[in-house]
């Protein structure tokens, strides 16, 4: 394979950065390669995807050292049209790069931008849409499909133009596991047509089965390169720099370390089954898996009697929902995109009313109560702390709840202390909200709503875009609350997250409720999984290949435990 | 099959839908146009009743005015008060003299009234906008006309950002009511700088969506070609012409009656001495 790109002594600064967001990078893409960029936040992907697309420096200002070729050519001397029809860029939200209002003119706006004649255009987009199987979408308008679709739209009217090189950042963040697979598997689909694919993610179990080389970037800087095979191998090292490694090669190391296998680690699914027959590994019997989680057994304080609830356009989002929530539980509510997660929790937080049924908070309905009163009861944290954060600084961003309560102000001062402590963000009181990192901003939008005291946390996709560090950061934070004995309620896409911290699941598809209950029994429920368009985590599906459904491990250590070598 | 409009969708069996998007952008054009030379209230009146019965004829969903109803008695609101209490305009009649020197006449209540009624066609006529066009009638509305193209995109990116905007605003809001924040109760200031604050964060928000969104034009190669081409192509209809032409006629007409033969102008307002 010729090279398609090459960097070579990359520097890049932005304008008002204080440091060097790219530090030296040397990198070669050849023809028709799949690569992926894996690393912590902040360590410079999404700058690095910029810098190959032309993007930085010809449209961002700042200081650039180095080169990047295109073809053998160098990017700062070409037009960034001109880069354009070579490379395309697919960024992480899809909402914020459509510019048009239909799928079809979406897919056309790349090629009329380029001059392309209308005869040839007509039958490029109808090619393009077919090839991203987007064609029965052509009239819809791309915000109100479904992440999946709104990604394939995306990389649609990129691939009109045909460049030989697609570049994703972070495709698949916000979308639900069949989400992921699509994009994925149209992914191979370009990768077999010969195209570069550079794909930014956090994903390294899809990243291990597509991947023709990763590499790890941190602090601005490649610091490990190679095959997946290579660099997976290396799970430690991975693992210290924030990015997870596929389970089931988490398990193996696991193995190896415990029995003191050598070779090679397996990094997919299939590979790791193969890999336990060769090492002669069985399943223990009977499996004793460690203490469940702490069960909640206290009353119930949030109930949902017939609730439905359909939005303004007809769109039912809820329907004929029967659901009570007791005291004390770390409950996950996953479900595919739209399939009326949200919905459900708006209703909890008293910002929607059903439209039938009823929904009770500590025995009160929500109807007969004001949202500031549920406010006291239950605290909701939004996907996206941008849209939670308004005041200046982080003290007043904790201190607004308090005083729309009327908290005197000197218990203000003593419970935002308090609460800025517990999530990691003393010494920060004065600095600008809007002056913080994305997992800051998250942890402050925590710390908003934990400052009021609320019984209940509802926290919606609380790790989206952020690392593993960040993560497990969260994750452990909200495990800490639990602890205290509150009641936390997660909505998330992250199973690996549910397998590990969630006591209870409750599945949603097309607005109803169609399983609900421990999460190692509704992750055994394998069929009803599959129709809810839901795949639980690899680990869990690995133990269950292994024991023919009849065990669901939830996590790498719990797979580790039922796993015997030889006579042992 | 209904079709997206910027803050709606407007019925397949809507005239509007058949309409090619010069006399659609020249209809919208013609009634922001005519509110604006209309001083007159009975005009005013007239135009409010021709635009409710575009939007029956047109079938235009009813959804989309709801959102401005809201808007519509705060901007009264605010207009009232400004000439009940700032402004000094002669009639035959004065009802109060304030101490700081202005006074509310039969004429003040009268311009008050008119301005409100001008507000009101401005903004259905707005949401008319919203509600019955799309993008596409911008971008092919303004390429009929010749208008250049990154005028037509700038446009419609702004209209179609603006119903995203929304949805922002209202998250943010329902955050600040999440934490105890009540937008109906306390003082006007106090509710105003409740609003400041959502004004704060939306600031950011849009700042970073508007950097996407540039980062998203680029990418897809905005200004690659010295002349640009159109995937669709709309043939303008002898019907499309005429109604064009009456529109134009429309707005011309309401300028001469106005400024030639008095009759749309504001019957004895004196500016303020």
């Amino acid at each position: 394979m010729d090279e398609v790109i090459r960097v070579r002594d990359l520097w890049w600064r932005y304008e008002l950065g204080q440091e060097w967001a790219l530090k030296g990078i040397d990198l070669t893409v050849r023809r028709g390669e799949f690569l992926v960029i894996v690393g912590p936040s902040g360590a410079g992907k999404s700058t690095l995807c910029l810098t190959l697309c032309g993007m930085i420096p010809h449209f961002s200002r700042g200081h650039y050292k180095g080169e990047v070729m295109i073809n053998g050519h160098e990017t700062r001397k070409m037009k960034l049209s001109e880069i354009t029809r070579k490379v395309g860029i697919v960024f992480q939200d899809p909402d914020t790069q459509f510019v048009t209002m239909s799928v079809e003119d979406e897919v056309a706006f790349p090629l009329e931008n380029h001059g392309v004649p209308r005869e040839e255009m007509l039958e490029r987009v109808r090619r393009t849409m077919e090839m991203t199987r987007i064609l029965e979408l052509k009239d819809k308008y791309p915000n109100e499909l479904s992440g999946g679709q709104k990604q394939r739209v995306a990389i649609a009217s990129i691939l009109a133009l045909e460049p030989e090189i697609i570049i994703l950042d972070e495709p698949t963040s916000d979308l639900d596991p069949v989400g992921k697979s699509e994009v994925f598997s149209m992914l191979a689909e370009l990768k077999r047509t010969g195209r570069t694919i550079i794909l930014v993610e956090h994903n390294t179990e899809e990243a291990a089965k597509y991947a023709d080389r990763v590499i790890l970037l941190r602090d601005g800087k490649i610091v490990m390169e190679g095959p997946p095979r290579k660099v997976f191998q290396e799970v430690e090292s991975i693992k210290s720099a924030g990015v997870y490694p596929p389970q089931v090669t988490e398990l193996a190391y696991h193995l190896s370390t415990r029995y003191g296998v050598r070779g090679e680690l397996p990094i997919t699914l299939e590979e790791c089954l193969e890999w336990l027959r060769k090492i002669n590994a069985r399943i223990t019997t009977p499996i004793k898996f460690g203490p469940s989680p702490r069960r909640a057994n206290g009353e119930s304080i949030i109930s949902l009697r017939d609730a439905s609830y359909s939005y303004p356009d007809g769109t039912a989002a809820l329907r004929d929902i029967n659901i009570e929530f007791a005291r004390g539980e770390f409950a996950a509510i996953i479900g595919q995109n739209g399939s009326g997660k949200t919905t459900l929790v708006k209703h909890i937080v008293g910002l929607l009313k059903p439209s039938v049924g009823e929904v009770r908070i500590f025995g009160k309905k929500t109807s007969e109560m004001s949202i500031k009163e549920i406010a006291t009861k239950v605290g909701y944290i939004y996907q996206n702390p941008d849209h939670q954060l308004f005041c200046q600084t982080v003290y007043e961003e904790c201190a607004y709840g308090l005083r729309n309560l009327g908290v005197p102000e000197t218990e203000i001062r003593r419970r935002v202390g308090e609460i800025l402590e517990k999530v990691g963000l003393q010494g920060l009181e004065n600095v600008d909200t809007f002056l913080l990192g994305k997992g800051q901003r998250q942890r402050l939008a925590i710390a908003s709503t934990l400052v009021m005291n609320p019984e209940i946390i509802i926290v919606d996709e609380p790790t989206t875009g952020q690392d593993m560090v960040q993560s497990t950061s969260i994750m452990e934070l909200l495990r800490s609350l639990h602890a205290e004995g509150r009641t936390i309620i997660i909505v998330t896409h992250n199973m690996r997250l549910v397998a590990e911290y969630a006591e209870r699941v409750v599945v949603m598809h097309a607005g109803r409720v169609i399983l609900d209950g421990d999460v190692r029994a509704v992750f055994s429920q394998v069929e009803k999984l599959r129709g809810a368009l839901i795949t639980p985590p690899q680990i869990t599906q690995l133990g269950q290949l292994l024991s023919g459904d009849s065990v669901t491990p939830l996590t790498v250590e719990e797979a580790a435990d039922m796993i015997r070598l030889g006579d042992e | 099959m209904s079709r997206r409009t910027f803050f709606s969708y407007v019925p397949s069996e809507s005239p509007l839908v058949g309409l090619h998007p010069l006399p659609k952008v020249a209809l919208l054009l013609a009634i922001n146009l005519v509110a604006l030379i209309i001083e007159a209230p009975i005009p005013f009146i007239l135009l409010i009743a021709f635009i409710a019965i575009g939007f029956k004829l047109l079938r235009v969903p009813l959804i989309g005015i709801k959102k401005f109803v809201i808007v519509v008695i705060i901007a009264s609101q605010a207009v009232l008060i400004s000439y009940l209490l700032g402004s000094s305009i002669p009639g035959k009649h004065v009802y109060i003299i304030y101490p700081w020197g202005t006074y509310v006449s039969e004429m003040t209540l009268l311009y008050a009234a008119t301005m409100i009624m001008r507000y009101t066609t401005m903004l259905l006529g707005s949401t008319l906008i919203l509600v019955t066009t799309s993008d596409r009638d911008i971008v092919y509305g303004a390429a009929a006309l010749k208008l250049p193209y990154t005028l037509s995109l700038m446009m419609s990116l702004a209209f179609r950002t603006a119903t995203i905007f929304a949805e922002d605003f209202m998250k943010v809001r329902d955050a600040m009511i999440l934490r105890g924040a009540s937008f109906h109760e306390g003082p006007p200031l106090e509710r105003a700088k409740k609003y400041a604050n959502v004004f704060t964060s939306m600031i950011v928000i849009a700042l970073r969506r508007l950097m996407d969104v540039a980062y998203a034009v680029q990418a897809k190669g905005f200004g690659a070609a010295p002349k640009r081409t159109y995937y669709r192509e709309y043939r303008l209809r002898i019907s499309d012409a005429v109604i064009t032409a009456l529109l134009i006629a429309s707005v011309l007409s309401a300028y001469f009656l106005k400024y030639s033969v008095g009759i749309l102008a504001f019957p004895g307002w004196m500016p303020a001495i």
